[in-house]
């Protein structure tokens, strides 16, 4: 065993002389830069991917126009030479790139309107309804979790164990209509469908009660699943980390059983947990697609639906890019929170 | 009255065989005793079972444990938690992985002094830097912070020992503390451990396979084998002149620290350990003994005590001079 090496490079240690304030960045902020980078490169990677998929993909969005509308050949052309569609999918992909580094999404037909504008307003529908998901069913399926593994082979043990087996196992699509016909149709307690009630012109603290109601459905029905992965991958990581030494010398200091448990345990149990909710604000950030329909909603999911049904390009790529925005921030906040978590983890 | 007695103890599984049993142990205040023997041989189940933290599929079935005259074998739980750390203290054969590695070296000290004395942040702040000035940690203040990834073996082994000794306890288990370490750092704990149970009066319990250390740091020696005392007496009157064949053959098994040409090869003793349901009727060691002889099949010795404190399990111990 060598002499205590400090990873950090704190000085902590008082061994040495003090570093001297160097001219060069804190590891902190060299740190976030290189994240940063890291981010843009793979922001770039995945729109040409998804661009080059779209363009793979038969029909454009002029096909789309001209199902719909009687059009002749000659107005279809002008059309394909407005969008730029007659060019090469090169020149096409370097265009819409240069469109992306100014923040335009470009024109979505079916909307009429700039596919930034159509976005940006059903952005804050998909956001409230993922983080709610993923901090309701975060809290709730942790703590079934450790309560199971506190009870570990215990009657309350199995039980969990079996209501976690039903949540997983039951589709949410399922669970949603069985919401729905309880809570809406049968006791008319919550609305059945959409974001808001339209025309009621709610304002403060009544609108938020009213955007509340109209989410307490789709929530549940979206917390479900995960609840149920939460729960189990608490239960699991507990166990594992109660058989550890450490925990064997906190109980030697005669400490509390909660405090061995709450305390040295569970923070050790949390890690596989927080990378779960990263993995679950990916899929859900424009995947909750079948929740959004059901419930009326006009999120991310739905929005991405329509815009690869009708062809609208510049629509779907918009999708495309905010989500993959969201899984690379999520990251990154991940990250810093394995950082909080487990001062074993580094910058680097 | 002994700091701690244990008599007759049994150790094992509901209906199966035993793994510890006729287990007869004493430490006084101040003392050393050192529990030898192979790996499985219940030293480490032992130690377990003072503390009160057996595996859940392992109970004491029979016999005692006292400590400063209690006994202790069957209190329940939340007794039992307020005895350890405060009266018994325990460092175990990992210095790696026994400290949790989420919390700063601090707070793992302080926790015990805040659990157990009730002491304030700040005093209790006060008395970890005191513990890891004791244990002989360079820059203890700075230290206090740090978490144990940042440090050595040996250096963690300082800081479970600090954890240990930290409510001043009067019985310390070191469950083989140095096994895991470099042999240099090694020789350090060892004085540390040693300097440390004659400057507080420690009566420490001193778990180890390794005879050299034994020598090293105990007053007396106690060999399992197989789950039960097999020889007891002063650390030098066994080393020098074991009476267990077991403890003889153990001695010779040992290397002679030389790297000379001709060294002669390590001996070793035939057979290995049966497992608690495989042991023979009769002497547990009769079918590994150079001198097993067919009363040893028919009938189990007892552990035959000397007024000298010198105690073996035999039929036909040796006698001075004689080798197994």
């Amino acid at each position: 065993m060598s002499e205590p090496v400090p990873l950090t490079g704190t000085g902590t240690t008082g061994r040495g002389p003090a570093k001297a304030p160097s001219r060069r960045l804190s590891p902190a902020l060299r740190y976030v830069l290189r994240r940063l980078l890291q981010a843009v490169l793979v922001m770039m990677l995945v729109m040409v991917g998804s661009f080059l998929l779209v363009k793979l993909a038969p029909g454009d969005m002029v096909d789309a126009m001209a199902g719909t509308r009687d059009l002749t050949a000659d107005q279809i052309a002008g059309l394909r030479e407005r969008y730029g569609l007659d060019q090469s999918v090169f020149v096409q992909l370097l265009r819409y790139m240069a469109l992306l580094a100014t923040f335009d999404f470009g024109y979505s037909p079916i909307n009429a309107a700039p596919a930034m504008d159509v976005i940006l307003a059903r952005l804050p529908v998909t956001a409230i309804l993922v983080v709610c998901s993923v901090s309701l069913s975060m809290v709730i399926g942790t703590l079934f979790g450790i309560l199971a593994s506190r009870f570990a082979g215990k009657a309350v043990d199995l039980g969990i164990s079996m209501f976690m087996l039903l949540l997983y196992a039951t589709p949410s699509f399922i669970i949603a209509i069985l919401l729905i016909l309880v809570f809406a149709v049968k006791l008319r307690w919550l609305p059945i469908a959409g974001f808001e009630s339209v025309g009621m012109g709610y304002t403060g603290l009544t609108y938020l009660k009213d955007v509340a109601a109209h989410l307490i459905l789709p929530v549940t029905a979206l917390c479900t699943f995960y609840i149920a992965i939460y729960g189990r991958i608490g239960r699991a990581s507990m166990l594992e980390v109660l058989k550890l030494d450490f925990v064997r010398t906190a109980r030697g200091k005669g400490l509390t059983e909660g405090r061995v448990f709450y305390v040295h345990a569970l923070r050790n149990a949390l890690l596989p947990l927080v990378t779960m909710a990263g993995l679950q604000v990916s899929s859900l950030f424009g995947g909750a697609v079948l929740i959004e329909t059901i419930f009326g909603l006009p999120g991310m999911g739905r929005t991405a639906f329509d815009a690869v049904f009708q062809r609208d390009t510049n629509l779907l790529l918009g999708v495309v890019f905010i989500s993959s925005l969201a899984v690379v921030i999520v990251n990154f906040v991940i990250d810093m929170l394995y950082m909080v978590l487990d001062p074993r983890v580094n910058l680097k | 009255m002994s700091l701690l007695h244990i008599d007759n103890l049994r150790i094992g599984p509901g209906r199966a065989a035993p793994i510890v049993e006729e287990l007869t142990l004493s430490v006084e205040r101040g003392e050393t005793v050192g529990l030898v023997g192979e790996s499985g041989c219940g030293k480490s189940l032992t130690a377990l079972s003072i503390m009160g933290l057996l595996p859940e599929n392992l109970r004491v079935r029979e016999g005692r444990i006292r400590l400063e005259g209690q006994e202790i074998q069957s209190l329940p739980q939340r007794r039992l938690r307020h005895l350890r750390g405060e009266k018994m203290g325990m460092i175990f054969q990992e210095p790696l992985t026994a400290l949790n590695p989420v919390m700063s070296i601090g707070s793992q000290i302080t926790e015990v002094l805040r659990t157990h004395r009730g002491l304030s942040q700040r005093a209790a702040r006060d008395r970890a830097l005191d513990l890891l000035t004791l244990v002989k940690i360079p820059d203890a203040e700075a230290r206090l912070d740090d978490y144990p990834h940042q440090m050595s073996g040996g250096m963690r082994q300082r800081v479970v020992i600090a954890i240990a000794l930290a409510c001043s306890p009067s019985l310390l288990i070191a469950d083989e503390p140095t096994t895991a370490l470099d042999v240099t750092v090694q020789a350090q704990i060892l004085r540390l451990l040693k300097q440390l149970q004659r400057e507080e009066n420690l009566g420490l319990l001193f778990i180890t396979h390794d005879l050299g250390v034994v020598r090293q740091v105990a007053d007396r020696i106690v060999v399992m084998y197989a789950g039960s005392v097999v020889e007891e007496g002063r650390v030098d009157a066994v080393l020098d002149a074991p009476r267990h064949p077991y403890t003889a053959g153990l001695i010779a098994a040992r290397p002679q620290g030389s790297f000379a040409a001709g060294t002669p090869r390590l001996a070793d003793i035939a057979g290995s350990v049966p497992a608690p349901d495989a042991r023979p009727d009769g002497c547990v060691f009769r079918a590994r003994c150079p001198r097993a002889h067919p009363r040893c099949a028919a009938e189990r010795p007892a552990l035959d005590r000397a007024a000298s404190g010198r105690a073996v399990r035999c039929h036909f111990p040796l006698t001075e001079g004689e080798t197994a």
